[in-house]
């Protein structure tokens, strides 16, 4: 894990602990007084009603689910009634409580177990949010979000779109195959605001096709790019093109996405195809991280080199096909940027051996693999949301 | 992030980056270096001996300062560049389209 996580933010939030003047507060629900004491700042003056308060509750590959706060305090904890109830063995049955105060919103420890973080500071007292402000309680975050009204309905419509881009992403990724001679198995897992990711692959008689891509920034705008090229794809809509030439596929693709045509937008990318019977691999790559080979039989595990222009930076440039023999059961590992990143980030460079362990434990499932790994980088991150798409595409040659 | 851009030469510009260059600070200064670049007139030399980090939108403003400089016959160099984004521009054959040297002389004869 690199050090600093989840340290960072430590002292910001201790600023954010003014202190004035204590105060008693009840507990809504529970019949009884439970006197708190908070030497936190409190807040006065009248309510703005153009203000609207709300957590967002953080969750994996998805848009964060979105809790309002109004005039009633919100009850976290493992059960009903609490209003946000999250589960693990983490959290207390009754955790903590987010109330409003005039303009402010603050968090109470409810004497839970394993404590509540504030940006990373445990909360012993009170805690005012600034916006932005993360409740941590074990593996879940609840992000505090104070908008004004008008703002909250253009995110909450942006937020609606991006999950429909999302989707439509998904619906355009083609099945596992768990049977054949060549088998794939895969995991996608989008950051919220979406980093451009893609791939895909099919059989066309004695070849197999397949490719991953990834396209620069984020958001709807990357997402729709990604689709754009995906279409392509699976069109096979490249007028002319021998589709078992990488290397023409590549160049035909940058000159069709270049990026002063396409809003100033890139993307790299890895394609090949295999011929079956040979189990000879034709490859070419666009600026994408090579492909990794592994061969459980041996313990082979090594980077396939290749490079090239990413696609739609350089008009004309001459991409160049490679190829190699693949020894019967070798496997073929294709990732994205964030997979790369995320792994180095939390592991220091990525260490090959380490993907082979993970990807190939004996007696599991191989199709698993990919999100086996991705769990383990997960959880070595400290599940902190993604920065950028992880995809993780393993092929198996019979 | 920060930026610079400095005469080096009568006809060389130098273009100093400093700090990471992440999405979020790529954001942060796109707009303000592209608007001061299409100032500079003649060549230019990159100096990314600060920069330790670049991500896909960082790679995407060296392409479009390129281009600047390529529409207007001017040339371009890239000097001082770290060895992890050394990989990553290897990778995305970048140095196809911005030569690099290893120091500022080496640059400047790439220009000439």
């Amino acid at each position: 894990m690199a050090p600093g996580w989840p340290a960072a933010g430590l002292g910001v939030a201790a600023v954010r602990l003014a202190r004035r003047r204590d105060v008693r507060m009840s507990e809504p629900g529970d019949g009884t007084e439970r006197t708190m004491v908070s030497r936190a700042a409190v807040p006065s003056g009248p309510v703005d009603a153009s203000v609207v308060h709300a957590l967002l509750l953080e969750a994996e590959g998805t848009q964060p689910s979105r809790f309002a706060l109004g005039d009633t305090a919100l009850l976290v904890g493992r059960v009903a009634p609490a209003a946000i109830v999250l589960e693990g063995g983490a959290v207390s049955r009754r955790h903590c409580m987010v109330d409003r105060v005039g303009d402010q919103v603050r968090v109470t420890d409810l004497g839970s177990t394993n404590g509540t973080y504030v940006d990373a500071v445990r909360v012993v007292e009170p805690v005012f949010l600034a916006d932005g402000a993360v409740i941590q309680i074990g593996a879940h975050r609840l992000r505090y979000e104070r908008r004004r009204r008008e703002e909250a309905a253009a995110a909450a419509s942006f937020a609606s779109d991006l999950a429909r881009a999302r989707d439509y992403v998904n619906a355009l990724l083609p099945p596992p195959i768990a049977e054949g001679p060549v088998r794939a198995a895969w995991t996608f897992q989008p950051c919220a605001a979406l980093g451009g990711d893609a791939f895909g692959y099919h059989r066309d008689g004695d070849w197999f096709h397949a490719y991953i891509l990834d396209v620069s920034g984020h958001g709807v705008g990357a997402a729709m790019h990604s689709v754009s090229v995906m279409n392509v794809m699976r069109q096979q809509a490249l007028p002319g093109i021998d589709t078992r030439d990488p290397a023409a596929v590549l160049s035909a693709l940058n000159d069709m996405f270049d990026m002063e045509q396409h809003h100033g937008m890139f993307f790299t990318m890895w394609y090949g195809v295999l011929h079956v019977p040979s189990r000879r691999l034709s490859y070419a790559a666009g600026g994408h991280h090579p492909a990794v080979l592994h061969v459980p039989q041996t313990g082979e595990i090594r980077r396939l080199p290749a490079r090239g222009a990413g696609i739609g930076t350089m008009p004309g440039y001459a991409y160049q096909t490679a190829h190699v023999e693949l020894p019967a059961g070798g496997r073929l590992l294709l990732f994205s940027d964030g997979a790369v990143e995320l792994a180095d980030d939390v592991a220091g460079p990525w260490g090959m051996a380490e993907v082979a362990q993970a990807l190939c434990v004996p007696g599991r499932d191989w199709a698993e693999g990919p999100e086996r790994l991705y769990r383990q980088v997960r959880a070595l991150s400290g599940l902190r949301p993604l920065d950028d798409d992880f995809s993780l595409l393993a092929l198996q040659f019979a | 992030m920060k930026f610079e851009i400095s005469t080096l030469r009568p006809g060389v510009s130098r273009v100093v980056l400093d700090g990471r260059a992440d999405a979020a600070a790529v954001d942060g200064i796109e707009a303000a270096l592209s608007a001061q670049f299409r100032q500079v007139d003649g060549n230019v030399v990159l100096d990314l001996s600060g920069v330790p980090f670049m991500g896909s939108l960082g790679i995407r403003l060296l392409i479009s300062l390129a281009r600047i400089v390529g529409r207007r016959s001017g040339r371009i160099a890239m000097t001082g560049v770290q060895p992890q984004v050394l990989e990553v521009f290897e990778t995305m054959a970048l140095f196809d389209l911005i030569p690099h040297a290893p120091d500022q002389e080496s640059a400047l004869a790439l220009l000439a």
